[in-house]
């Protein structure tokens, strides 16, 4: 059972938060540990493993760039632990760019900031749009890449938060 | 995690950090990225007439063994012609730091930051 079907889900990219939320407390619920306490041993352990399993799956599919992931593994193409590099001088060089910039900013840009994390969002959410319909077409190397330059948008994201945390709280 | 010392010394001392104007071309610069963890690297060297590496600068903006892995490079590179330092490989460098197994993409990264550097010399100079 795929973790889509875990939580009768359809297996696509686009998926009900609300729907999944709420699976996941239901699913919690029938399969908590202290309901099988009074049970034997390999009845609690098998609730234990679908309990972390529904955890993990939730993990997963919770979050845009790993669920694509998990799709794209399903369709045949596992770049989970791949260790290989980008060469996409362009892409890299804006982002190189980009990171310069956060690194630079201070105190005083309050508004720069605001404005920056806007135009990353918008980036990021037209990037995840870009995988929903690459994964439509079944194209599993493009989807792929774009997995790819959205773990470096998520990680520029990342820093942007970390720095508004040190300035501004 | 545990870094080693080796690893400490480069991030906290980085060599030779900093950017050659990108179209000189006498510079070959090598754009990676590791999608793994979203660090980037640039990493470029500067040709003599001889074909010799003379100098090398770098710039990442990723965790300390990434860091380290492109500051030991820079270090490594000089003097060498593009041949030799196309050699370099990762298991070397991440010897030289002992990187854990979960730090071996950091090192992948720096040896395909001297590739990319090579090609893009070769590409400009062809």
């Amino acid at each position: 059972m795929n973790y889509f079907e875990l939580f009768s889900l359809p297996t696509d990219y686009s998926i009900d938060k609300t729907r999944l939320s709420q699976t996941y407390r239901d699913l919690q619920k029938q399969y908590h540990p202290d309901k099988f306490a009074m049970q034997d041993d390999k009845t609690r352990l098998q609730a234990m493993q679908k309990s972390t399993e529904i955890n993990d799956a939730f993990e997963t599919l919770k979050d845009s760039c790993l669920r694509a992931q998990y799709i794209l593994k399903l369709s045949g193409l596992d770049i989970e632990l791949e260790q290989r590099t980008l060469q996409d001088t362009d892409f890299l060089m804006q982002q190189m760019e980009w990171r310069e910039k956060v690194a630079d900013f201070t105190e005083d840009d309050e508004d720069e900031i605001e404005a920056f994390s806007k135009d990353i969002s918008k980036l990021v959410s037209d990037l995840e749009a870009d995988i929903e319909t690459a994964l439509k077409n079944k194209t599993l190397e493009i989807t792929a890449n774009l997995i790819r330059k959205l773990k470096f948008m998520l990680k520029l994201q990342v820093e942007l938060e970390l720095l508004e945390e040190k300035l501004f709280d | 995690m545990a870094y080693s010392e080796k690893v400490i010394d480069h991030y906290e001392n980085p060599r030779n950090v900093g950017s050659f104007d990108k179209d000189d071309k006498s510079v070959a610069t090598g754009m990676v990225g590791a999608p793994a963890c979203g660090d980037v690297m640039k990493l470029q060297l500067k040709i003599d007439a001889n074909g010799i590496i003379e100098d090398a600068k770098f710039k990442t903006y990723g965790c300390g063994s990434a860091i380290a892995s492109s500051s030991l490079v820079t270090e490594w590179v000089k003097g060498k012609s593009l041949e030799e330092a196309g050699k370099i490989s990762n298991t070397e460098i991440s010897a030289e730091l002992a990187l854990p197994p979960v730090k071996i993409h950091c090192s992948i990264l720096a040896e395909d930051a001297i590739k990319a550097a090579i090609d893009d010399y070769k590409s400009k100079n062809a």
